[in-house]
């Protein structure tokens, strides 16, 4: 707690001098951001930093204290160079040091003319998902409807860090049909492999295609197919379709069949996937959202197949529903339900949320109530509640610059009708002194 | 292995055509109604450009399509019309679309719009925080055209007090059903060891 309330008051030692030393330009916010842009050659940076506490349940029973304190800088040079810097130390226990060393992101970035090389610790997506490298990435995209990003590295995951060695490199190619650049076309597709060394070498076709339209209709496709010599193929591909099918109501479905291991994790790592579906699995869901005026709701729900499994479930399924009020222009109110079932364990119930807003400041509240039937057959009722807070401590006039307090608490019974307690305070303090973005 | 390709290559027919109808069109729809507000008087320096619009061959048509049908007291008047293509002419070298764009023109949105909630996309509603990983995933969005660096890590990778959850209410009660209906979404975040720190640990009451 004591280092919160210190960087606190830190960074409100080094915000002031922003506000508070530097004559007011004339003509309020918007000269000041005016006079920024006009400084075009003078150093660019973004840095934040977080410092916070909390008190969390531990698996042994009792209640455990954890601090966090947390950095990140970034730095654009010249719109050349994109140097980039965020981690953080975690403490647990009171009066202990720090016992987790946490590195986000230590990268650089090289931008030419039409194209961008990345080195250092990098995350990078697609249509796959979220993969986490230590290494390069060049991506090439020189404005028309072809694009090439390739990709070499080794693999470092959030949770486990550096586990083994699994490297991977790959390539991609994205065409753009239609009006050429990034932002000309809505339709995007893509060809790629990856080839992965591990415990053993492997490899991946890569496709996907990805189409909007300006009034929220939305499509996705991908497929990805790992063949390896003398055992089945492997392969995962999913679609995903948003529909709007009147001014006010829009509906979709999303079907996918997951028969590959994770890209994130490392080929040493058993992931929750290899736990629970090392054959693979189909899910789909059916969704709707509707909303007009002051009303809204929402409802998704579909099933879960496992078919190549034996002795643990086949099926199962989930949905979820929500209707909401806004009851002041600040102020909303909604009810949500929650079902699932999968083999002999299943889970219903629903609650009540709440989320409001006082000038600047943010709350939202929820609150339910669930019967709880784990795979032992034993069922019991449940409770859970959340609760979070934030409001700025401090801003500058031109809204770059500010402090922030949060607060949120959890609290809830288990199945075995033990009560738990979560709570934590964060405080967050940004400089952002870029010229790009949508500030 | 003929019968799984054909399996394979029948699944991927279908996907295909379950894609095409659910975007045949996409695009076809009118535009939303409404352009974002921008400020009065528009902070536009004309002795500022000259040079680079010179270099990029930008003349005042461009921006002012003047015509004379206008007369005002029988006298034909220039007619300065709403800028006509203001997506690709200022944001050509603001927002960096099109090649060559000069380096240091500044990109700030709340340089030129008023109002800033008018600039969010129309995918960004409610559930923005669960969906956004399809649109960021297919390439079309650019995240960091709005958001600051650290919003990625604060959800993605940060751990520990004050770490943003996107998972829904009940979740303590609710993950291991969860985990089972659809794991390959936890494997985006979390490791086995996840499950192991409780449920292998024999202390717990799981």
């Amino acid at each position: 707690m004591s280092s919160a309330i210190l960087t606190a008051l830190l960074m409100s030692g080094a915000f002031a001098q922003d506000g508070t030393t530097e004559p007011p330009p004339p003509g309020g916010a918007h000269a000041v951001e005016m006079r920024d842009a006009a400084q075009a050659d003078r150093l660019q940076v973004f840095a934040w930093a977080e410092s916070g506490v909390d008190a969390a349940p531990s698996v042994e029973g009792t209640t455990e204290l954890r601090a966090i304190e947390l950095v990140g800088v970034n730095v654009p040079i010249n719109n050349t160079w994109d140097v980039e810097a965020h981690g953080a130390v975690r403490m647990t226990g009171a009066g202990n040091g720090p016992d987790k060393l946490d590195v986000y992101r230590l990268s650089a970035a090289y931008k030419g003319a039409d194209w961008t090389v990345s080195f250092g610790r990098l995350i990078r997506y697609d249509s796959r998902g979220i993969q986490r490298i230590d290494g390069a990435i060049f991506d090439l995209d020189r404005g028309g409807s072809v694009s090439t990003v390739g990709w070499i590295g080794r693999v470092w995951h959030v949770e486990t860090w550096d586990v083994g060695n699994t490297w991977v490199g790959g390539f991609q190619v994205a065409l753009r049909p239609g009006n050429a650049g990034r932002y000309g076309s809505r339709t995007r597709g893509t060809l790629g492999w990856e080839g992965r060394a591990g415990e053993a070498f492997t490899h991946r076709f890569i496709a996907s295609l990805a189409s909007y339209g300006l009034d929220g209709r939305f499509g996705t496709t991908h497929f990805e197919i790992e063949p390896l010599v003398g055992e089945p193929v492997k392969w995962r591909a999913g679609v995903k379709g948003t529909l709007p099918v009147s001014r006010h109501t829009d509906a979709g479905v999303d079907v996918r069949w997951e028969g590959l291991p994770p890209l994130a994790v490392q080929n040493a790592v058993r992931s929750p996937m290899d736990w629970l579906a090392p054959q693979g699995y189909g899910v789909a869901s059916a969704f709707t959202r509707f909303h007009h005026g002051d009303l809204s709701f929402g409802a998704e729900a579909g099933p879960t197949w496992y078919p190549h499994r034996e002795g643990l479930a086949q099926a199962g399924g989930l949905g979820r529903a929500h209707v909401g009020l806004e009851l002041h222009r600040d102020l909303g109110v909604s009810l949500y339900a929650t079902a699932g079932a999968i083999g002999g364990s299943w889970l219903g119930g629903g609650g009540v949320a709440l989320e409001g807003k006082v000038r600047e400041s943010e709350l939202s509240l929820n609150s339910g109530l669930y019967r709880f039937q784990g795979l032992d057959g034993m069922s019991a009722p449940v409770w859970e509640s959340r609760a979070a807070y934030e409001s700025p401590l401090w801003e500058a006039r031109s809204r770059h610059d500010h402090l922030d307090l949060s607060v949120d608490a959890a609290m809830g019974t288990t199945r075995m009708l033990i009560p738990w307690v979560r709570g934590g305070l964060t405080v967050r303090g940004v400089v952002d002194r870029r010229r790009r973005g949508g500030q | 292995m003929a019968p799984l390709s054909k399996k394979l290559s029948g699944g991927a027919l279908l996907l295909a055509l379950a894609f095409a109808a659910a975007t045949a069109g996409a695009g076809s729809r009118s535009e939303p109604e409404g352009k974002p507000e921008l400020r009065e008087p528009l902070p536009f320096d004309h002795e500022a450009h000259g040079e680079v619009f010179a270099k990029v061959r930008l003349g005042c048509v461009d921006c002012h399509p003047i015509g004379l049908s206008v007369k005002v007291d029988g006298v034909a008047q220039p007619q300065v019309e709403e800028l006509p293509k203001p997506l690709s002419v200022c944001h050509g070298c603001h927002r960096g679309m099109v090649k060559g764009a000069p380096r240091k023109a500044p990109g700030t949105c709340m340089l030129c719009h008023a109002v800033r909630e008018e600039l969010i996309p129309p995918s960004h509603a409610v559930d923005w925080l669960t969906e956004h990983d399809d649109e960021a995933r297919a390439g079309i969005a650019n995240c960091r055209d709005c958001h600051e660096p650290s919003s990625c890590v604060s959800c993605h990778e940060r751990r520990g007090p004050g770490a943003r959850t996107p998972h829904p209410p009940a979740w303590l009660n609710f993950h291991g059903i969860e985990a089972r209906l659809d794991p390959f979404r936890c494997s985006t975040c979390h490791a086995g060891e996840s499950c192991a720190e409780c449920h292998a640990s024999g202390e717990g009451p799981w």
